[in-house]
């Protein structure tokens, strides 16, 4: 790489921590970093790190069956076109247009509710978490007023869950459009330090229940869920635990029964 | 040794791979069934005699860039398994913090500079290899190796910033 004797580059201290300098280099080098134990030390970093990437992903071991599914499938494919080459020929053109139509409406579908509340409870929480003055439409101190509102506008009956259990107060909430254009309430809850998370709901036409699904973008996670004709995304900052705690929280109360009998 | 044996032989690697730039198992091994269809069907570009693991290597980086791209304007999905969020943080946490570290810090490097040091020291490809399987300069290599691996001592040590600063 570069003449004996002279300081190893940048590119050579990296080639010495991933092993890959030559022996005769690898020995100077090493000789040069005797003397320079800032570089030593920087050097010790970064082979550590290497130690924990190599332990956090460890050699797969097998092909998972990938291999022979994959040989499997080819030599069915093979066997056939041996065995029906011309007919093939001929049947070619239908089946591309089949299955281009197909993946094409494959593509189309639209993601199931506890994808897409999820993408929009984000969104949402992008955009008015950071505010300030106006983060909520209606204060807690209207709180219900604000339920009452949401759930005559979703058509659902809806409560803002108490999340005072994990130290996040309620501070108001507001209605807002989700991706289809149909009304969706958000819920903002604040804790002592003044963290906040929302809960975004918005109808669901499909009543069956699904799992939790857990989402991060940058500085943004959420868990989200659907349920008895609702679908919850429960948003906050990427602490897994913390929001399973909340999520888990509003679970549980959204199936207790409604408070009063109100409908 | 033939091309589907070679093929064989390297799919371990690319699991491990598509495990380590996805966090996720099941889309790990759709990238590495993607990746092998390609490498198949596209068997006539290889050049017999040249490597065959850093051809794999790019189409699966290809593909994965591809989909990327395609996702970009969606948060992505964290595999997320009830039973393991229970598992007690505390116990976790002791011996593995260093890992969490590692892999928290990982995330916080951009993808392009986590795909050059996964290459790097997952899968012992040379510097050229690398430039290769990502279709860049070596000179692109090593500067981004260079700001991963600094920027993962800065997380890591605690020294410096934070890796991201919250807006």
């Amino acid at each position: 790489m570069s003449a004996a004797g002279e300081p190893p580059s940048e590119a050579e201290l990296h080639a010495y921590v991933d092993d890959q300098l030559s022996a005769e280099r690898r020995a100077e080098v090493e000789e040069w970093l005797r003397s320079h134990p800032a570089e030593r030390a920087r050097l010790d970093a970064y082979a550590r790190q290497n130690r924990l990437i190599r332990e956090l992903f460890p050699p797969v071991e097998g092909d998972g069956g990938l291999g022979s599914r994959l040989l499997r499938r080819l030599h069915r494919r093979a066997a056939r076109w041996r065995l029906a080459a011309s007919v093939l020929l001929l049947l070619t053109g239908f089946a591309a247009g089949y299955g281009t139509a197909r993946l094409d409406s494959f593509a189309r579908r639209p993601p199931p509710r506890e994808v897409a509340v999820a993408l929009d409870g984000i969104r949402a929480y992008r955009v008015y978490v950071s505010e300030v003055r106006h983060p909520v439409e209606v204060g807690a101190d209207e709180e219900a007023h604000l339920v009452a509102w949401l759930s005559n506008r979703l058509g659902a009956p809806l409560r803002a869950p108490d999340l005072t259990a994990s130290g996040y107060v309620l501070i108001g909430g507001r209605l807002l459009p989700d991706a289809r254009g149909r009304p969706a309430a958000q819920f903002m809850y604040e804790d002592a330090a003044g963290r906040r998370i929302t809960l975004y709901l918005s109808r669901d036409g499909d009543r069956e229940g699904s799992s939790f699904r857990y989402w991060q973008r940058g500085e943004v996670a959420a868990f989200s869920w659907r349920e008895e004709g609702l679908a919850f995304a429960l948003v906050g900052p990427p602490e897994r635990e913390l929001l399973l705690r909340l999520a888990r929280d509003v679970y549980a109360q959204y199936r207790e029964p409604a408070p009063g009998g109100a409908g | 040794m033939g091309f589907e044996d070679e093929l064989e032989r390297a799919i371990p690697h690319l699991r491990r791979y598509a495990r380590a730039l996805t966090r996720d198992l099941t889309r790990a091994d759709d990238l590495v069934q993607d990746c092998l269809e390609r490498a198949l069907a596209r068997r006539h570009l290889f050049r017999p005699g040249s490597p065959l693991k850093p051809w794999l290597f790019r189409i699966m980086h290809n593909i994965h860039v591809n989909e990327l791209r395609a996702r970009a304007a969606r948060p992505a999905e964290v595999a997320f398994d009830p039973a393991a969020a229970d598992a007690s943080a505390a116990a976790r946490a002791g011996e593995r913090l260093a890992l969490r570290d590692v892999a928290r810090a990982l995330d916080a490097l951009s993808e392009e500079q986590r795909q050059v040091l996964l290459l790097v020291v997952l899968e012992d490809f040379t510097y050229r290899e690398v430039a290769e399987v990502l279709g860049i300069p070596v000179g692109t290599v090593m500067s981004r190796l260079s700001r991963a691996r600094e920027t993962l001592r800065r997380a890591l040590d605690g020294e410096g910033p934070r890796l991201r600063r919250v807006k």
